[in-house]
């Protein structure tokens, strides 16, 4: 089945799913709206395979299909989320980048993306992630396992997994100041300045260092 | 701040004894209790600007004890660092004292191992022993003897306790041997870089100076070295730099906080947190968005009635009414009268007397206010409330381009804006710098100027008092806002360590206060003197009726204000505040109406300082933006004073 | 130039050996380091010599060119940058296979990104060099 690629059939999924949640069924809409060659063939092929029926204007997927569709989707939209929240990626090569992820997570690295991000609801563009088995094991959302030090709550504690400043001059400063990865952080109040203790030190900072320090929550008891 | 800044006394000959430790850990305390000379201590971090200098004896033998501005890192991030830096590098002590912060004893190591890479002799002080243990630390300190091969002693040096043994081990001072593994890679390249440095103790420390890309000892390679060793150095530095990417000081921080946890592991204890004491649950209080601003508003309130009422009401009405009013001024007038010539009898007793008018006004108006406002600050200083002030104005800060730290010589200005000025140093960018200057020169009135002022806008009515304290604050803004537009440079982070809220000492801040009013004094008096024998000669002369009549257009075509108002704005380009006492006169004597009291006092506000204060500026920021800033300054304090006169007119304002 | 999987991991594993100080690697040597018979890896290395990554002289082994140095770098940045982002960001346990999945698929920017978030680490999880990319200056 070399002619029609798998990837081919993933992207085509990806846009039925798509488009119909914009409650558009419409052929014509997938077949101009997509970027494949031959889009025609790779849909033949698809219902052949038993993943979309079609019935004159109308395609739609069936159950098969609505199951993959779901899990690339899934797989695109959380590495969006990581690209752009964790990586802090350009939000112009968000979705390219993706397009090529959502191939290749297994469904292990999937989940740990999910958990770590904390099952997520909305990609980037607002659109919403499916659920993921993982997701099932909490009902409602969840704070994401590393995060910047500003989405902490006052009193919670975390130790920073990584600094990610703008200039070094900053990690420079923060390091000499006892602040590495490594270190837990107790968050006293975020307004009117964070105010962190590290050690025993206070510290005051200002809201754009606290979003370049990233930390694993401490859970607490 | 600056009081001990002269260095005449430095003796040469002496063996020398080094103070160093984090910032506010407590240095100038235990150098004022080794020397006996008072050294400005607060709870702010970065008070210690200047390198101080005293003696102290050990023994029979004196030795020179020089007390360094606090740092985090001998690999210099700012101006104050790298003067620590440069005093270790440059002088052979007989001893390094290192004053740690008991409860920071991580940080205080990060220290240590720089110290011991220098290979300098050491002694090691667990300072504020009592706060650490409130807090349910415990150190094992004959462990961390051994850890670190050096004497360890505890101390609560405000109240002398280990002060004596400070002494008495300071002698013992060894090389520590401390000594971080930074690894086989970094290790070659510090090998191979030492080898190129001139014979000397602290090559070690040096190396990894230059490897984390430290270009302030540029100046000292290359009056050390020659030029072939310092660019072998260089392809060194950047070979190492290559292979390591991203930061070498990052890096060899990190290891050095990855072996000191090891020692932290063996000799620190904490017990988790003991039970909080109301001053922390104040202190706490006091950076809190809601509850910040009552506390706030209690400070205000505290300083108002101290410095507002007790020092400007009571004390002036005292000091002036009855001891110079009762006794001096009739004695001095009585026995002047003795004297046969006018000129003399009226040069010290006249309308412009320098008894009458010079004294009277410095000591009877000034000194109270100015002691009640430094003995209201020492307290705030000392209590730890200006750092948390810090916190609650950052935001509106961020907006004049500066961050939380300019609330110290902003708070100062309050007192005295020369002394402000010398402070902003510890800011870290001179765009900061520039800014903050600018500022306090525009329009932070000092305590003096402060006190006339209110004294006049109490005769006034609540609304002009209001308009113009709200007049002044808007115009500090919009030109702090334009000026973080236009003085190129960035804004620092604000990264701010805020120490604990402490109860402060009676007798330090008794001694600041002394140090500053003296200091203050001396800045000021003089210039009341001259300003009272400039008035007195142009009026003698008959030129302060020519200089009224040139600057009419201005001050009463602009401004709207009776000719006599120039005399004011003549001794306002001496000091600002004496300018406004000239305004009290007149407003007292019925002379403007309320309009032209507010016009004048806004103008005068907006004034220089004083000549003092110009001269430090050109002193700290150099003549070119100094004369920038007085040629800005002027014109726009009369631009301003004119706005405002013709908006009142014009909208038919009273007062 | 766009590389298939395959001649990737052919590049990741000279590379390696170039790491452990030797310039040349014997074709037995690959074969059992890629897990392929001894007569497919001539077959890859002479298609690669074909395409200027590699110089192969029979009986003496296999080196790379500086132009396969270039890619093999790169492929060997990515798939360590891989590992960091799955353990030290991510915080999952480095399993070989979703590594190899991922690192032929990292593009320059998500390399570039992990690479920056973390500061420019030196080192993979398992203590090897990461070579320098781009955003490293």
């Amino acid at each position: 089945m070399k002619d029609v690629g798998e990837n081919k059939i993933d992207e085509l999924l990806e846009l039925i799913w798509t488009l119909s949640e914009t409650g558009n069924d419409s052929l014509n809409s997938v077949l101009a709206d997509t970027e494949e060659e031959d889009a025609e063939k790779a849909l033949e092929e698809m219902e052949r395979r038993g993943l979309v029926e079609i019935s004159g204007e109308r395609i739609s997927l069936t159950e098969k299909g609505r199951t993959m569709a779901r899990g690339i989707i899934r797989r695109h939209r959380l590495a969006e989320r990581l690209f752009s929240d964790v990586l802090g990626l350009e939000d112009k090569f968000i979705h390219a980048e993706a397009c090529k992820f959502e191939h290749i997570l297994s469904p292990e690295v999937t989940e740990s993306v999910c958990t770590f991000l904390g099952h997520p609801p909305l990609c980037p563009h607002g659109n919403p992630i499916p659920k993921g088995k993982c997701c099932a094991r909490f009902t409602k959302k969840m704070k994401p396992l590393v995060m910047p030090l500003k989405e902490l709550e006052p009193g919670e504690e975390g130790r920073i997994t990584f600094i990610a400043p703008k200039e070094h001059a900053r990690l420079d400063k923060l390091s000499s100041l006892g602040v590495v990865p490594g270190s837990t952080v107790k968050l006293h109040q975020k307004q009117p300045s964070y105010v962190i203790r590290v050690g025993e030190t206070d510290l005051a900072l200002d809201e754009d260092i606290a979003s370049e320090i990233f930390v694993k929550k401490k859970v607490m008891e | 701040m600056h009081g001990h800044g002269e260095r005449l006394e430095i003796k040469e000959d002496l063996e020398q004894i080094i103070l160093v430790g984090n910032p506010n850990v407590g240095k100038s305390v235990i150098f004022s209790l080794l020397t006996g000379k008072y050294a400005t201590v607060s709870n702010y971090p970065g008070t210690t600007v200047e390198v101080a200098y005293g003696t102290t004896t050990i023994g029979d033998k004196e030795f020179l004890l020089i007390d360094t501005p606090g740092v985090n890192s001998l690999i210099p991030l700012s101006e104050d660092e790298k003067v620590t830096r440069d005093i270790l590098l440059k002088e052979t002590p007989r001893a390094v004292i290192q004053v740690a912060d008991s409860k920071n004893l991580r940080r205080a190591l990060l220290l240590s191992v720089q110290l011991a890479e220098m290979s300098l002799p050491l002694v090691f002080v667990l300072n504020m022993y009592d706060e650490a243990k409130s807090r349910g630390i415990t150190i094992d300190h004959r462990r961390l003897e051994d850890v670190l091969g050096v004497s360890v002693i505890q101390t609560v040096a405000t109240r002398k306790e280990g002060i004596d043994e400070v002494k008495s081990k300071a002698l013992t001072a060894r090389n520590s041997s401390l000594r971080v593994d930074y690894g086989p890679e970094l290790e070659e390249s510090i090998e191979k870089v030492s080898k190129l440095l001139p014979e000397s103790r602290a090559n070690r420390a040096i190396a990894l100076m230059l490897l984390s890309g430290d270009t302030t000892l540029t100046h000292w390679l290359h009056s050390n070295l020659s030029h072939e060793a310092i660019e072998e150095i260089e392809e060194l530095v950047r070979e190492c730099q290559r292979k390591h990417r991203g930061s070498i000081y990052y890096f060899v921080n990190k290891r050095r906080l990855e072996f000191i946890k090891k020692i932290l592991d063996d000799v620190f204890e904490y017990r988790g947190p003991q039970e909080s004491t109301y001053l922390e649950t104040v202190g706490k209080l006091s950076m809190d968005p809601v509850w910040g601003i009552p506390v706030l508003l209690v400070v205000l309130a505290f300083m108002y009635a101290f410095v507002g009422y007790f020092g400007a009401q009571i004390l002036v009405d005292f000091i002036e009414g009855v001891i110079f009013g009762e006794y001096i001024n009739p004695f001095f007038t009585d026995a002047f009268a003795l004297i046969p010539v006018a000129l003399i009898r009226e040069l010290f007793v006249g309308d412009y007397g320098i008894i009458t008018m010079a004294l009277t006004y410095s000591i009877a108006i000034i000194l109270p206010i100015v002691g009640t406002f430094f003995i209201a600050f020492g307290i705030l200083e000392d209590s730890g409330y200006l750092p948390r002030l810090a916190i609650m104005v950052n935001k509106i800060f961020n907006r004049m381009g500066l961050n939380g730290r300019a609330v110290l010589p902003m708070v100062l200005g309050l007192g005295c804006d020369t002394m402000a000025t010398l402070t902003t140093r510890i800011l870290e960018s001179r765009k900061e710098r520039i800014i903050v200057t600018l500022l306090l020169a525009l329009g932070v009135p000092c305590s003096a100027q402060l006190g006339v002022i209110l004294g006049v806008l109490g005769g006034l009515s609540l609304a002009a008092a209001v308009l113009w304290a709200g007049i002044v604050v808007s115009v500090l803004f919009s030109v702090g806002y334009l000026a973080s537009k236009v003085v190129p440079g960035k804004t620092s982070d604000f990264i701010f360590e805020i120490p604990p809220l402490r109860v402060p000492q009676v007798s330090n801040i008794a001694a600041k206060t002394v140090a500053r009013v003296e200091w203050y004094l001396r800045e000021a008096v003089p210039l009341f003197i001259l300003g009272t024998l400039l008035l007195f000669t142009l009026d003698k002369l008959g030129a302060l009726i020519l200089l009224e009549d040139l600057a009419s257009p201005v001050v009463t075509g602009l401004l709207g204000l009776p000719p006599q108002a120039t005399e004011a704005f003549i001794v306002g380009f001496l000091r600002r505040d004496y300018g406004a006492a000239g305004l009290f006169t007149l407003a007292k004597a019925g002379m403007m109406d309320p309009v032209q009291v507010l016009v004048s006092l806004v103008t005068i506000t907006l004034f220089v300082p004083c000549i003092a204060n110009f001269l430090i500026i050109i002193k700290e920021r150099g003549i070119k933006t100094a004369m920038a800033i007085v040629g800005f300054i002027f014109p726009f304090a009369f631009l301003v004073g004119g706005i405002v006169n013709f908006v009142l007119r014009s909208l038919e304002v009273t007062l | 130039m766009q590389l298939s999987e395959n001649v990737e991991e052919y590049l990741e594993f000279l590379y390696m050996v170039e790491e452990k100080g030797r310039k040349k690697a014997r074709i037995n040597e690959v074969a059992e380091g890629l897990g392929i018979s001894p007569p497919s890896a001539v077959q890859m290395l002479q298609k690669m010599e074909r395409d200027g990554l590699v110089k192969y002289e029979v009986r003496v082994g296999v080196a790379l060119t500086s132009k396969g140095r270039n890619l093999a770098r790169n492929v060997i940045r990515n798939h360590r940058l891989a590992e960091l982002l799955l353990k030290d960001i991510l915080g999952i346990n480095v399993d070989e296979e979703a590594v190899c999945a991922l690192e032929h698929h990292i593009s320059g920017k998500i390399a570039n990104a992990v690479c920056t978030r973390l500061n420019h680490p030196r080192k993979c999880p398992h203590g090897n060099d990461i070579p320098l990319g781009s955003c490293c200056k």
